[in-house]
């Protein structure tokens, strides 16, 4: 087990509220594999990912629970200790690659710094590993283009730096908070391509994190489902779509349109994902739910296994009276 | 960058300074009395002379073309007020005391403008925050004609530390400079201050710190430079203002700088000397925002090609 999370906590303190982003996460990651973190915008997908590597402004935010690497506690672990963590162990790929870089330095600085903070080598020399990085991205003329500033690339081709920038480091776990969100739907395959090339040629651990069902079922071994700061669903990728064990992951499942088939209307799920400044008891779908019972608005959330690998917050499946 | 610079120096400073001599010209004409007005004791004929003599007899327009071509020429013309000298002169004896005075100045409102901006902007809303933007405040609020006597009182009659006026020794240089450059560090603390809370919030900072880096090189490598383009783009005229002298600053220290003659000139209505000073910052204030649009450029890499 290379990263376990036990009971994560991040809470906004407002001035008169407090948003509960992640409530008491729990989930492990093996080395080697890749879990995917899936649900609508505002889940705390991005918190949950962020606070990993203690990313989330404190304060506002106050974070409960542990997150155990290598024996290290990241919450409470040592500002120096992170810092040696951060970029050089864990490596980060943000969500927008136009956004994510430092308009005012050229790319080669940028890329150049976490192997001259982390590493003892030249300057030289970190140029050299991060030209190549550049050029494994599939970039035409690495050398020549590292010179430029973010604002002369595209964003397919920054998200390529970024890749770049997190993978030179051979880190053991790379955390993607939607990678090719930004981008259209080709660049998109690419750089999903490239991931993969690279995550096999490295063996490195993935925590991926998207909206996106499509990208989930080619590129993860493992999936959360995340709704208003709680896993609903854990599964392997194949189950998740096979015997899927929530309502909430059917719904989401019905939503992703298909090129096969009857051109029905898109299916939506009714109702919008709730506040998450208002407390709730119960499961926290209940509201959107379409097999709810009264139970459910009342029974705490927990996740149960039901199978192998398999474990579901849902009450009705865990109990076995229901199916589809 | 160049062809930019060549277009500024070559066709839109003319222009610019072209407009201002042509304002300033007969604004000045406008207001009542002359050169030779004040003076009591010259007898009208005396005084018609002295008009011939420096041609304000002639119809105004004449007057223009004339002075327009000396101008262009390179020769701002003699000064009403003290005979025997050009406007040239005196500008070109009083602008290194100012330039001086104001280079320390600058130094001091930079060096602890941006220290004390990015200081407040890392402990945004903490005490630390609030007591240097306390102190900014205080800094805008007083005039330099109270803190320059406060200044005087304390550190040159109380404790007895520094000269309380005059131009002669680099101890002479402190008083002046801090009452000159306050405000400025004050302006300049707001601005990075701003400058950089809008930097922090940014996306790329935490790409920073997920690099690894620490708190104090995330400010200074990649928060700070973005954070300066609201100062550098009021350093333009800030600094023009600060090298060209100050009337107050240099009165109260008696210092023999620029910017007395611009109060004085007006005053003795010294139209060559009021054309000559306005000219001639002109020329500072156009400079030195160019100087700016090259900084940004260089700050900005997205500013360039532009």
């Amino acid at each position: 087990m290379l990263l376990a999370v036990e009971n994560l906590e991040v809470a906004f303190h407002l001035r008169n509220t407090a948003v509960r982003a992640v409530r008491s996460v729990s989930f492990e990651l093996e080395k080697g594999e890749t879990i995917g973190i899936v649900g609508e915008s505002g889940s705390g997908k991005t918190v949950l990912a962020h606070s990993i590597l203690r990313l989330v402004p404190h304060p506002p935010a106050r974070t409960g629970g542990r997150i155990l690497f290598d024996g290290d506690d990241l919450l409470s672990c040592s500002a120096a200790a992170l810092r040696g963590i951060r970029g050089n162990r864990i490596c980060m790929i943000f969500q927008d690659p136009s956004a994510s870089f430092n308009p005012y330095l050229r790319l080669a600085d940028q890329l150049m710094e976490p192997l001259l903070l982390h590493r003892s080598i030249t300057r030289a020399e970190a140029l050299d590993e991060a030209v190549a990085a550049l050029g494994e991205t599939g970039i035409a003329h690495p050398a020549e283009r590292i010179r430029s500033f973010p604002h002369e690339f595209s964003g397919g081709m920054l998200q390529r730096a970024m890749i770049a920038m997190a993978l030179m480091m051979r880190p053991q776990i790379v955390l993607a908070d939607e990678p090719t969100t930004a981008l259209d739907v080709t660049v998109q395959a690419q750089l999903l391509r490239l991931m993969r090339t690279l995550r096999e040629q490295y063996a490195m651990t993935v925590v991926f994190i998207t909206h996106n069902l499509g990208i989930v079922a080619g590129f993860c071994d493992r999936v959360l489902v995340m709704y208003a700061g709680v896993i609903l669903e854990s599964a392997p990728t194949g189950k998740l779509f096979s015997a899927t064990a929530h309502p909430y992951t059917r719904a989401l499942i019905r939503s992703v349109p298909r090129l096969q088939g009857t051109k029905e209307t898109l299916s939506t799920i009714p109702g919008a994902p709730p506040d998450p400044s208002v407390e709730h008891t119960g499961c926290p779908f209940y509201p959107r739910c379409d097999c709810r019972i009264p139970e459910c608005g009342e029974a705490p959330v927990r996740l149960v296994e039901i199978d192998e690998g398999h474990a579901t917050s849902c009450i009705r499946f865990i109990r076995g009276d229901m199916a589809w | 960058m160049i062809p930019f610079l060549l277009r500024r120096v070559c066709i839109e400073m003319p222009l610019s300074l072209l407009v201002i001599f042509t304002v300033t010209f007969f604004l000045i004409r406008l207001a009542p009395g002359g050169p030779f007005s004040s003076e009591k004791s010259v007898s009208a004929q005396v005084r018609a002379e002295l008009e011939r003599h420096y041609g304000l007899d002639k119809p105004l327009q004449v007057q223009y073309v004339n002075y327009l071509a000396s101008v262009v020429r390179g020769d701002l013309g003699p000064s009403f007020k003290y005979p025997g000298s050009t406007v040239a002169d005196l500008i070109a004896g009083a602008f290194p005391v100012s330039l001086e005075l104001g280079c320390y100045a600058l130094l001091f409102a930079l060096l602890f403008g941006i220290t004390a901006g990015m200081l407040a902007a890392s402990k945004n809303g903490t005490w630390c925050d609030y007591l240097i933007m306390s102190i900014g405040m205080g800094g805008i609020c007083i005039p330099s004609f109270v803190l320059g006597p406060l200044l005087v009182l304390v550190f040159g009659l109380i404790l007895g530390w520094l000269p309380v006026a005059g131009w002669s020794g680099p101890l002479d240089r402190v008083l002046p400079s801090l009452t000159l450059g306050m405000v400025y560090v004050a302006y300049i603390a707001r601005l990075m201050r701003g400058g950089m809370l809008e930097i922090l919030v940014q996306d790329f900072i935490k790409t920073a710190r997920a690099k690894g880096l620490s708190e104090r090189m995330v400010l200074v490598r990649h928060a700070m430079r973005g954070s300066l383009l609201p100062v550098v783009s009021f350093l333009g005229p800030a600094a023009a203002g600060l090298v060209t002298g100050s009337f107050v600053v240099e009165t109260i220290f008696s210092i023999p700088g620029l910017g007395r003659f611009f109060v004085t000139a007006a005053f003795n209505r010294d139209y060559t000397m009021i054309m000559g000073t306005v000219i001639f910052y002109a020329v500072i204030i156009i400079t030195f925002n160019m100087v700016v649009d090259v900084l940004l450029a260089y700050l900005d890499p997205r500013l360039r090609n532009g």
